[in-house]
């Protein structure tokens, strides 16, 4: 995208609109929809059915105003994303009011209408088929007069929406309950509500060949680095997707790596999360029809950490760090290092618990590399199955599983009863981490380093350890090193983040010594 | 980095100073294992001299490199040596380079099979070599700016686990096996400093890495200069020998230690905590085998430079394969057990990387202006 335009869309914090052709995004597919409106109504409403195809959910009703020669106005919308009672109350009710007096004829009717539209949030006037097609999949209303060769537009759109709810994938003990739900201006709001500055900017997008989902990239002026912005902007434009159910179709398209193991851009259904990441100079993308926002760019570091560190007590929040980053390394490696200490390196843990261990495993069929994939795919497949099947029978299925078919196993001598411990504990370490997304590659990692442990022993482990490591060095968030600031090294970052909480006046010191 | 020469390979190449001295540091691998029998053994009680003497000598092989990067700053080692010696006599001294370092690659897994065989004695070396000289691969072809990064968190384990082992032996220090400070004459202290001179002649590394922090081409006054990077990196690193030289003459003694095959895997092997807290060795080589994967690594990257420059190709990436699958029969072959593996690294091979990492470079630095005197 050429600077230039970037400049003008930064430009004001007004949400511009911007042409559809200019968001590398194919128009309405067909040649009726560049067709210049006619005088005569049935024309027009022809080209329009045309366009629409014999649509269940979109309305088409005449309004016969005025007496004794009517005139015809044809209102277009679609059920369930207009507001029903827009036609009666924002459109019928004024035109009676205003018309008074005043003679109705073709000629007059289109500006008596226009100018009768007080109350309606938005009124625009286009003269060709296209925008008004768009207006109405978008849930605007159109309002075409008989012998006007314009219309109108009116900002009707009421999709359905479900209230703002807490986060169920990231649920905090302390901190605002509220989350994103699928409607954009919602989500908007609750940005706008925690950075009630005038520097706040969203760009609005168009990505989608066919779903023409509305998509905002959001920023603070001043803040965010413009280039960062400009790379931003530019990736977005050169996404070619049909369709955006999820921000995650995005963010595969924009990430710097094409084959991704780690995610490198945090997705998060919290407004406080995007609040505060946009302080701090990232940029947030948000996309209609999902609660689920995107900020960057991302550091590894930055999904082991939760809003809530910073609402809690500093020491508390510097010792659930840890916590957290234990847990994700024992995500990793536990079952790795269960079978390498059983298999090869006994020594290595005190006597009494390798008797223990030895004494659990006698009588077990399978060697531990083999018991541990086994149990690892026996528990990922009950993980995935309580997300499939209803709530309410989840839970007996998850004790069915963990106790049952666990104990079982431990009975029919095919398992250890130590590695139901430990397989238990790989599983409780992986929710430990804030963010799903980056306990989800442990899970499918710890399989390889599994099998290297299995056959080489900790030299194995070591090996897992080292590519793992060598892949996260390689990494880039939008061009920014995944293992910042630890490599490259930046001291000053480095005391808030990772293992360290800082207390907040110690972090503003050193921005502060940063910037 | 794009400024490369005609026969330069093209590479996209980040690497911070913090990075290349956190690489250098961990590059101590190989004289903890094996160079402490050599001195234990020529200089007894007085080994820890000739490791000074060794650091001493280190300092002015880095103070070569720095003089030669310095006078060649926009340019890595196969250009300065073209540069100075013409694309004749320069690839032939190239193809030395190219050869020393693919034995160095060699050696660095053969290294790390023959400590690992003492934790799996069943494991085939062959199992351990392909695996180690496979990871290096992999590092070599992601190029030194992942192996920096890499090195830079690497780093802060190596040095958390050396305070560990510092304080769990220190107890065990008897300071009686440090008398007589000086027990042997200097001429033994000079030659028992042998290995580790040449382990200090890897400041070469720098030749490889120094050109490639970012604004070094354009502003090289702007950053670290070649003599710091070069005198804290492989500083460290000499600082990590010298303290598990003192522990294994503090522990062991400076008779017992030579009669030892692997001195530091005993020494750590010797830690204690309480009742439950004991046979640390697996734990802490599995901590350390990150820097032989960097270490055999790096090297292997330096292999496929050379030899791109040799043969003239645009990119080192497609020869790292091959190369380190030369490497893997070169490591079994080296040596048929680690006896005559520690003769090899002590000896011939201490005297070799003398030559081609330290005299070689010193050569280059006295032709220069002798060059440039003809050219007047």
């Amino acid at each position: 995208m050429a600077s230039n335009a970037n400049d003008a869309k930064r430009g004001n914090g007004v949400l511009s609109i911007k042409p559809i052709s200019s968001c590398g995004v194919t128009p309405l597919s067909s040649e009726s929809t560049s067709f210049r409106l006619s005088k005569k109504l049935d024309v027009n409403r022809r080209h329009i059915e045309e366009a629409l195809g014999k649509s269940a959910d979109v309305n088409y009703r005449i309004l016969h105003w005025g007496s004794p020669r009517s005139v015809d106005v044809l209102v277009v919308s679609i059920a369930g994303l207009s507001d029903p009672t827009f036609a009666s109350e924002q459109v019928v009710k004024p035109m009676r009011a205003s018309a008074g007096p005043v003679r109705l004829s073709r000629a007059n009717a289109y500006t008596i209408i226009r100018e009768s539209l007080t109350t309606a949030s938005k009124v625009e006037e286009v003269d060709t088929l296209d925008p008004i097609l768009t207006a109405v999949i978008d849930g605007d209303v159109a309002l075409i007069v008989d012998g006007s060769d314009r219309a109108l537009l009116v900002g009707a759109s009421s999709p359905p929406t479900r209230g703002v709810q807490e986060p169920e994938s990231e649920a905090l003990v302390r901190g605002p309950r509220e989350g994103f739900n699928e409607t954009l201006q919602t989500n908007l709001s609750l940005i706008r509500r925690r950075v009630r500055t005038t520097d706040l900017r969203f760009i609005d997008m168009t990505i989608g060949s066919v779903s023409r989902t509305p998509v905002i990239v959001a920023y603070i002026e001043g803040k965010a680095d413009p280039s960062l912005l400009d790379e931003t902007l530019e990736r977005m434009q050169n996404v070619q997707l049909e369709s955006v159910p999820d921000t995650g179709f995005i963010e595969e398209n924009i990430s710097d790596q094409k084959i991704m193991l780690y995610p490198t851009i945090i997705t998060t259904e919290r407004p406080d999360k995007i609040a505060a990441g946009l302080l701090e100079g990232r940029i947030a993308i948000i996309a209609d029809g999902t609660p689920f926002a995107l900020l960057l760019p991302a550091t590894l570091w930055d999904f082991l950490i939760s809003p809530e560190d910073y609402y809690e007590n500093h020491l508390l929040a510097t010792f659930l760090r840890w916590i957290r980053l234990a847990a994700f390394v024992a995500a990793l490696l536990l079952p790795s290092l269960y079978v390498a200490i059983t298999s090869f390196h006994q020594e290595m843990i005190p006597t009494t618990l390798a008797f223990r261990i030895a004494a659990g495993r006698e009588g077990t069929a399978l060697p531990a590399v083999v018991e541990v994939i086994l149990l690892e795919i026996q528990f990922e497949i009950l993980r995935e199955a309580g997300l499939r099947i209803p709530r309410k029978i989840g839970t007996a299925v998850s004790i069915v599983g963990v106790l049952v078919i666990g104990q079982a196993l431990v009975a029919a001598g095919i398992v250890s009863p130590i590695l139901i411990t430990v397989v238990a504990g790989t599983a409780v370490a992986s929710f430990a981490v804030p963010l799903f997304s980056i306990s989800a590659p442990s899970r499918l990692l710890k399989f390889p380093i599994t099998i290297l442990a299995g056959t080489l022993g900790i030299f194995g482990v070591s090996i897992g350890v080292t590519l793992v490591f060598a892949h996260l060095a390689t990494l880039k968030s939008f061009g920014h090193p995944y293992l910042n600031p630890i490599a490259p090294l930046r001291r000053n970052i480095l005391w808030d983040s990772i293992l360290i909480r800082a207390p907040l006046w110690v972090k503003k010191r050193l921005e502060q010594s940063e910037s | 980095m794009s400024e490369t020469s005609h026969n330069q390979p093209k590479i996209n190449v980040s690497i911070t100073p913090a990075e290349i001295v956190a690489l250098l540091s961990l590059l101590y691998a190989i004289p903890i294992v094996f160079a402490q029998v050599r001195m234990f053994h020529v200089a007894k009680e007085s080994a820890w001299a000739s490791s000074i003497i060794a650091g001493v000598c280190g300092a002015l092989v880095i103070l070569v490199w720095s003089k030669l990067l310095n006078d060649f700053p926009n340019k890595t080692l196969p250009e300065i040596v073209t540069s100075v010696l013409g694309p004749w006599l320069g690839w032939v001294v190239n193809f030395v380079f190219m050869f020393h370092f693919l034995i160095e690659t060699a050696v660095g897994s053969r290294l790390v099979g023959e400590v690992m065989l003492r934790l799996l004695p069943d494991t085939p070396l062959l199992a351990i070599v392909l695996g180690t000289t496979v990871t290096g691969t992999v590092l070599a072809r992601l190029g030194p700016g992942a192996i920096g990064r890499l090195s830079l968190i690497h780093v802060g384990v190596v040095t958390a686990s050396m305070i560990f082992i510092v304080v769990t032996l220190f107890s065990m220090i008897d300071s009686g096996r440090f008398r007589p400070l000086l027990a042997v004459p200097a001429s033994d202290l000079v030659i028992a400093s042998f290995p580790l001179i040449g382990f200090m002649g890897h400041a070469i590394l720098l030749s490889f890495l120094v050109a490639y922090i970012p604004g070094k081409r354009a502003k090289p006054a702007t950053n670290w200069p070649v003599w710091k990077i070069g005198t804290i990196g492989m500083g460290t690193s000499w600082l990590f020998f010298f303290i598990l030289l003192l522990l294994s003459q503090g522990v062991f003694g400076a008779f017992e230690t030579p009669r030892l095959t692997l001195p530091v895997l005993s020494l750590v092997r010797s830690i204690k905590i309480g009742a439950h807290f004991e046979r640390v060795e697996a734990s802490l080589v599995a901590l350390w085998l990150p820097s032989a994967f960097l270490k055999v690594g790096i090297f292997l990257y330096s292999t496929s430079v050379m030899a791109a420059s040799l043969v003239r190709t645009p990119t080192h990436v497609w020869l790292t394969m091959p190369l380190a699958l030369v490497s893997v029969p070169i490591s079994l072959m080296l040596a048929k057990n680690i006896t005559h593996l520690t003769y090899l690294i002590n000896g011939t091979w201490a005297l070799v990387q003398i030559a081609v990492k330290i005299l070689i470079p010193a050569c280059l630095l006295l032709i220069i202006p002798l060059k440039a005197r003809l050219e007047r």
